[in-house]
């Protein structure tokens, strides 16, 4: 009778623990994520990235007209940029159906930046704005390769990122590489080299940026280091 | 009976629980912190020749989980081969020089394009590029070193049969690692788009500076 009983537990026990096994990597890359080029080299490359992020969520209430989407958000910024990191939150916010906010974040460490933007990528499956090399691009990221899941093991020491998939507007048409919609870049580099601080002078200077969802709706900035979110 | 299935069920529930903690990379299991992203998975491992560039970056594919068949790259590097990789000299402090290692795979094109870092003799994966499709490429990088010098010679430039190198930097002349410029020294560069310059152009910025 006991081993009636327990010898489906068994079987059941077993299966689990062999695909736990089996599950060693966590791959999350949105298959399917649009990819714009921006249409004006040195201008636009914000207002791609919001068409591709917004399209994604919606393609009823995402805009095609990428200079509508542009002025748009470049009407919303708060400094001289071709579109800044606050008009990037409020492209999304108002491409995107009712419910959904967003906002623009500050990240202190570039740790805290990869993690922070995959979380976002992970919680709500879709693609997050940045900033890259010293605010001369935006590009998206829309994946990553890591240890594990961010999402509820965020603050897991053995989680690690290993690394990103990016979509780039840039290419073709503005001299960008092969392999726009398909870029793996491991998180050091990532960290180092792409994301990295937006030069002195700006509100976000000295650190990374991104427009990302705020799930309070008060478009407040957010600032974020490598061990806690806070209101800035 | 009753004993022993009981304590073969508590092993294999310690060991459910445990599992997901223990799997993944070898570095996984040492006590890491988050400020170890990336640093833990851009492994540098010590090379002789472009024959372990090219391992080193298989190796590194799998072991970044990159040949996932729907997401990442599994289906571009199914039955691929990879040629001679090419050199890169960076002169970029933030990044290092590279060797560009093609994976030729459906139609002779170039389906998949690794960037392997090198430094003080160590390599290691930094970047991958799976081939957009609207894009056949058969070589890379696209402008060869003959259609480059021939580029030189059209805009006035008389490289002659000067040895050129491909040399990188983050610029407007260069959108990334993927696209170096030829050098043929003597102040004479040629882009992968057909730009003659000499001096690297600092980016642009979206930040416009008042």
């Amino acid at each position: 009778m006991v081993g009636k009983t327990l010898l489906p537990i068994l079987i059941i026990a077993a299966i689990c623990l062999l695909s736990g096994v089996a599950m060693a990597d966590y791959v999350l890359g949105l298959d399917g994520f649009p990819g714009i080029t921006q249409v004006d080299c040195g201008r636009t490359c914000g207002a791609a990235c919001c068409q591709m992020c917004t399209k994604w969520i919606s393609t009823s209430y995402w805009n095609s007209n990428q200079e509508t989407v542009y002025s748009y958000c470049h009407s919303h910024n708060m400094e001289s940029w071709s579109i800044d990191p606050q008009g990037e939150g409020y492209g999304l916010w108002n491409y995107t159906p009712p419910g959904y906010y967003y906002d623009d974040w500050r990240y202190d460490y570039n740790t805290g930046a990869i993690r922070g933007t995959c979380l976002t990528i992970d919680n709500y499956k879709e693609g997050v704005p940045v900033v890259i090399r010293s605010a001369a691009h935006w590009v998206v990221e829309r994946g990553y390769t890591g240890s594990r899941s961010i999402l509820g093991n965020y603050y897991y020491n053995g989680t690690v990122v290993y690394g990103l998939y990016i979509n780039d507007p840039l290419y073709p048409s503005c001299g960008g590489y092969v392999g726009g919609w398909k870029w793996w870049c491991s998180a050091s580099t990532w960290a180092n080299s792409y994301f990295n601080n937006i030069p002195s002078g700006s509100f976000w200077g000295g650190h990374r940026a991104s427009a990302e969802r705020d799930v309070l709706a008060n478009l407040h900035t957010h600032q974020h280091n490598g061990d806690s979110f806070s209101y800035y | 009976m009753k004993t022993i299935l009981l304590v073969v069920v508590t092993i294999m529930a310690v060991g459910i629980l445990t599992a997901p903690a223990l799997c993944g990379k070898p570095a996984d299991s040492q006590p890491a912190t988050s400020s170890l992203d990336g640093a833990l998975s851009e492994r540098w491992f010590a090379y002789k020749n472009t024959h372990d560039i090219v391992d080193i970056a298989k190796q590194e594919m799998i072991a970044n989980a990159l040949v996932d068949d729907e997401v990442g790259y599994g289906k571009d590097i199914k039955g691929a081969y990879a040629i001679e990789p090419v050199f890169v000299e960076s002169q970029d402090a933030q990044y290092p020089s590279y060797y560009m290692v093609s994976f030729i795979g459906k139609g002779s094109r170039i389906s998949v394009l690794c960037i392997v870092g090198v430094k003080d003799g160590k390599a290691s994966l930094l970047e991958v590029y799976g081939l957009n499709p609207d894009i056949t490429v058969g070589v890379y990088p696209p402008v060869i070193e003959d259609e480059a010098r021939g580029i030189a010679a059209a805009n006035g430039k008389a490289v002659g049969q000067a040895k050129a190198k491909l040399v990188f930097k983050f610029s407007e002349e260069c959108g990334g690692p993927a696209m170096p410029a030829w050098d043929f020294g003597n102040g004479v560069k040629v882009s992968q788009n057909g730009k003659v310059f000499s001096d690297f152009t600092p980016e642009s910025k979206v930040k416009k500076d008042k």
